[in-house]
């Protein structure tokens, strides 16, 4: 499954990471897919499906870690994560800066009611926010064209600033 | 959310969003909206004005507004679609209102996100580049600004047409077109020489023809503009392999991150030239990876142009042949011959012995189309000896030095014998000198039964190549005894640098013997041969033997050439390396001091940014992986560090050095308990001293070694067990008996196998119900 690949990966990537070298979300997304397309276990054809499944996995990862991170700040409630994937939740816990983390959880929080509305735009910003893609990149993962996706991005990008930006998140 | 609402709020944004704010407020009052959505589509675009702006959002490699999209507007342009995407820059095809017709342009600009203080210099210099050619086949700059975000774009000439070997096969164009089609190419490229711009980056996709058949090049964006004051050396060096964009079509000074100059062109040039007759890239079957190109476009010769004509896999090779209007036989016997040589002039490794200018290379093939006797000439006999030379990588750097020293040395005597004869007499000795160990080692190359066709040449090995050597130097130069002492030395050296230490200190012993009973021999050609001596007793773990030579080439070096002096100071960082091999701790001290000091003398002869300040480095960082004392490790971790970095700055691509400090970084992390981080290290040094040294080379014995253990640290102990097998197999092969190594291996095996038998019980324990 490729939420635990993901996961596995990361974990190896942090492991492994050289001086100087930060493994971001997108780094790890687009990572994982060389691997698996090296392994042929993908094809070219497949590279928008990848994405598609990726950014549901990354989305889950990211809320995981962020909650993981706020568990640990307010000293720890129940563990829930299996162990194994707790240890590897915990490598990426440099992942986000602490604002970031309350934002991945906000917009999670909010993402299910824009989907509502608009459930295009809500892949777009699954796609953009948790798997770093880029316009062009989403576009080619949604089978739409560029100029849908940058007018449901816009529109996304406005509503989740107006309800979850500035307010009670203090400015760094 | 109820959905219609929602709809008219999200329709009034997306209109409203791109607009000024004037007339933003216009519609929004003109559209009469229920004040609650009026409101809503007001904040929304607020907040798309930048009011909350997350956190998260930094992250995204496109941030808008700014980027550039269909429909978009750039100053008076309309962008209609993305024509490119490369590396750093997009391109668009974008229309203007001129005086009641549309007017068609192309618009570059780096990519959102990618701007660099270097991608924008480099963006300058193709504006800058662009404005001093005005050339019909060179796609023109028409305009150039800053957008609202403050990145620079430039409007060029929109050509419409394809590639010119698409274009080319697809008009099916007979050879003699293509030719004609080519020196035009070369004219416009030789204008912008004219006018010190090389371009540095030609391949088909960036020459276009047009539908009107005429040719364009495009895309300066990695040029260079030559200075004309102080010529290309005042480039930085480091600059080209960073604007490397192409590799397909690179040169090898490109590729091994030398200097550019025109040649650079040439060469680019040479490699169109053979796709557009042969329909097939000069080194196609390198392709796999960029590594293997790199390393093929800096050491391989391509195929002949009418062997990859005749030798291609059907249906290609038919199909090639058909969009010339010809067959493969014909093809390639009309390739054949001059077309071979004029191919091999402008694709020559170096860049001097290629055409010396684009001008030159469209006049042979122009010669060759006419029918005419091109000016090029094949490869002579001794060039084809340093080609065969250049091959063997791993020893040629030391070689082709050695055949330097050799000759100096020879000037060298002939110039003291100088101060007594008569000048004439000099010159002589000196001329004889150089000639006699040029045409001894041309000689050699001459009896390798393998090196008279080009296509087998690969066949022959370096280890037949020496072997015919020593056969040729035991026999030939018996009435030379200084001269063969010191080609008994360099053989040694050869087959040291090979991890042949048995041969090595044959030879080198052999040669030791030799000068210590000449009267008269160079204390310095000695000195060198004790070193060469002595560094493979060491290899073969015999320390107390190699000890003493150390101690006597450092003697000899130190009263002949003063301790600052490079060889001074090898021969002080290699007496440090024994003792230290040998380890007893009674030398600790002595080791240290020798350590430091021969880092002081190679950072005042050297400077810090330098191979032998490196070596230094890391041999002062094994010394503190050894000794252990507390922070230690740490210390040793920073010293290697350092030293991969000069290594990395001073060798490029990959070297068994890198790999020696790779893999000595691996063992010390894996003792700081980073068993991770290690492994990857091994693998990487595994990897590069097998492409460069060979699969039995004693290196890659320790590379698997520190596999092993890292892969034992992580709990792969099957993966360990196979490490230090294979490990124990080269150990075997190039290594005594006695060699403490034997044992290590031996033993480490025998616990392998114990603990895997032990979590196999434990294993199948567990699963049990």
């Amino acid at each position: 499954m490729l939420y635990d690949e993901l996961r596995a990966l990361a974990r190896r990537l942090m492991e492994s990471e050289r001086e100087g070298h930060t493994l971001t979300p997108t780094a790890l997304v687009h990572e994982a897919y060389l691997r698996l397309s090296r392994e042929r276990r993908i094809g070219v054809e497949d590279r928008g499906e990848f994405f598609a499944v990726a950014a549901t996995a990354m989305r889950r990862i990211l809320v995981e870690s962020a909650r993981r991170r706020r568990r640990v700040k307010r000293g720890g409630e129940a563990e829930r994560v299996p162990l194994e994937a707790a240890e590897e939740l915990e490598a990426l816990d440099g992942w986000l800066s602490d604002r970031e983390a309350e934002e991945i959880l906000a917009i999670d929080a909010a993402l299910d009611r824009l989907g509502e509305v608009t459930p295009r735009a809500r892949r777009v910003v699954e796609l953009r926010v948790f798997a770093g893609l880029t316009l062009d990149e989403t576009a080619a993962a949604l089978a739409v064209n560029e100029k849908t996706v940058r007018r449901d991005w816009l529109l996304a990008r406005a509503w989740l600033r107006r309800e979850i930006g500035g307010g009670e998140l203090a400015a760094e | 959310m109820d959905r219609e609402r929602w709809q008219r709020i999200e329709a009034l944004f997306a209109d409203l969003a791109d607009r000024p704010a004037g007339e933003r407020a216009q519609r929004l009052a003109a559209a009469a909206l229920p004040a609650e959505e009026a409101r809503g589509v007001a904040e929304l675009l607020a907040a798309h004005d930048g009011e909350g702006r997350l956190a998260v959002e930094g992250r995204l490699r496109d941030d808008l507004p700014g980027a550039f999209v269909a429909g978009g507007r750039l100053g008076p342009y309309e962008l209609v679609e993305r024509i490119a995407v490369g590396g750093m820059g997009e391109v668009w095809l974008a229309e203007r209102d001129e005086a009641g017709y549309r007017r068609r342009v192309a618009v570059k600009r780096i990519r959102r996100g990618l701007e660099s203080e270097e991608l924008l210099a480099r963006f300058r210099v193709e504006r800058q580049a662009l404005a001093r050619l005005a050339h019909r086949s060179i796609a023109r700059l028409l305009d150039g600004g800053v957008d609202a975000e403050g990145v620079p774009y430039l409007v060029l000439e929109h050509v419409a047409g394809r590639p010119v070997s698409e274009a080319c096969d697809a008009a099916r164009l007979p050879l003699a077109r293509r030719l004609e089609l080519f020196e035009e190419i070369c004219r416009a490229v030789a204008y912008a020489h004219a006018n010190l711009v090389v371009h540095r980056d030609l391949k088909p996709s960036n020459i276009f023809l047009t539908e009107a058949g005429e040719v364009r090049l495009l895309d300066f964006g990695i040029a260079k503009i030559l200075d004309p004051e102080s010529a290309e050396t005042s480039q930085p060096r480091t600059r080209t392999r960073q604007a490397l964009a192409t590799p397909e079509y690179a040169s090898p000074e490109q590729v091994a991150g030398g200097v550019v100059t025109t040649a650079t062109d040439v060469h680019a040039l040479g490699a169109l030239l053979y796709e557009l007759a042969t329909g097939r890239r000069p080194f196609a079957e390198h392709e796999s990876s960029s590594l293997a190109l790199a390393r093929a476009i800096a050491e391989v010769e391509p195929p002949r142009a009418s062997e990859a004509a005749a030798r291609a896999a059907e249906p290609e090779r038919a199909a090639r042949a058909a969009a010339r209007r010809t067959t493969p036989r014909e093809l390639a016997r009309a390739l054949a011959g001059d077309f071979d040589t004029i191919l091999a002039t402008a694709l020559a490794k170096e860049p001097a012995r290629r055409y010396p200018s684009v001008e030159r290379l469209a006049e042979d093939v122009a010669r060759f189309r006419a029918g005419h006797t091109i000016r090029a000439r094949p490869d002579s006999l001794a060039y084809r000896f340093r080609k065969l030379v250049g091959r063997h990588r791993a020893a040629a750097a030391a070689l082709l030095l050695a055949l330097v020293a050799l000759l100096a040395a020879g000037v060298e005597t002939a110039r003291q014998s100088a101060i007594a004869a008569r000048e004439r007499d000099a010159a002589r000795r000196e001329r004889d000198a150089a000639r006699e160990v040029t045409e001894f080692l041309v000689s050699l190359f001459e009896a390798d039964p393998y090196a008279e066709r080009g296509r087998t040449r690969d066949a022959t090995t370096l280890g037949e190549f020496l072997a015919a050597s020593e056969e040729a130097v035991r026999t030939e130069l018996t009435d030379r005894p200084a001269l063969r002492a010191r080609l008994l030395t360099l053989l040694g050296r050869l087959h040291a640098n090979l991890g042949r230490h048995d041969p090595a200190v044959t030879l080198a012993g052999e040669a030791v013997a030799a000068l210590r009973a000449l009267p008269g021999a160079a204390p310095r050609d000695l000195a060198e041969s004790l070193n060469i001596l002595a560094t493979a007793l060491q290899e073969r773990g015999d320390f107390d033997a190699a000890e003493p030579l150390f101690r006597e080439a450092l003697a000899l070096r130190v009263a002949e050439l003063g301790e600052l002096h490079e060889e001074s100071a090898e021969s002080v960082n290699n007496l440090a390396v024994v003792l230290s091999l040998r380890g007893r701790e009674a030398d600790q001290d002595e080791v240290e001091r020798l350590l430091r000091r021969g880092l002081e003398l190679r950072r005042r002869l050297s400077g810090e940014d330098h191979l032998d300040t490196a070596q230094s480095v890391n041999n002062l960082a094994v010394f503190y992986y050894q000794r252990r004392s507390p922070g230690d490790l740490e210390l040793a971790e920073r010293h290697l560090r350092e030293a991969l970095a000069i290594r990395e700055r001073q060798l490029g691509l990959e070297h068994p050095w890198i790999a020696n400090s790779r893999s000595n970084l691996g063992n010390v992390l894996l003792d700081l308990g980073r068993a991770g981080a290690a492994e990857p290290l091994f693998r990487e040094a595994i990897r590069v001293w097998t492409a460069t040294l060979g699969a039995e080379h004693p290196r890659v014995s320790s590379g698997l070694w520190g596999l092993s253990r890292a892969l034992e640290a992580r709990g792969d102990l099957a993966g360990a067990l196979e490490a230090a097998r294979r490990s124990a197999a080269i150990d075997a092969a190039t290594l005594a008996d006695a060699h403490p190594h034997r044992a290590d291996a031996a033993e480490r095996i025998a616990a392998l196998e114990a603990s895997l038998a032990t979590a196999g019980a434990a294993g199948s324990g567990r699963s049990a119900p």
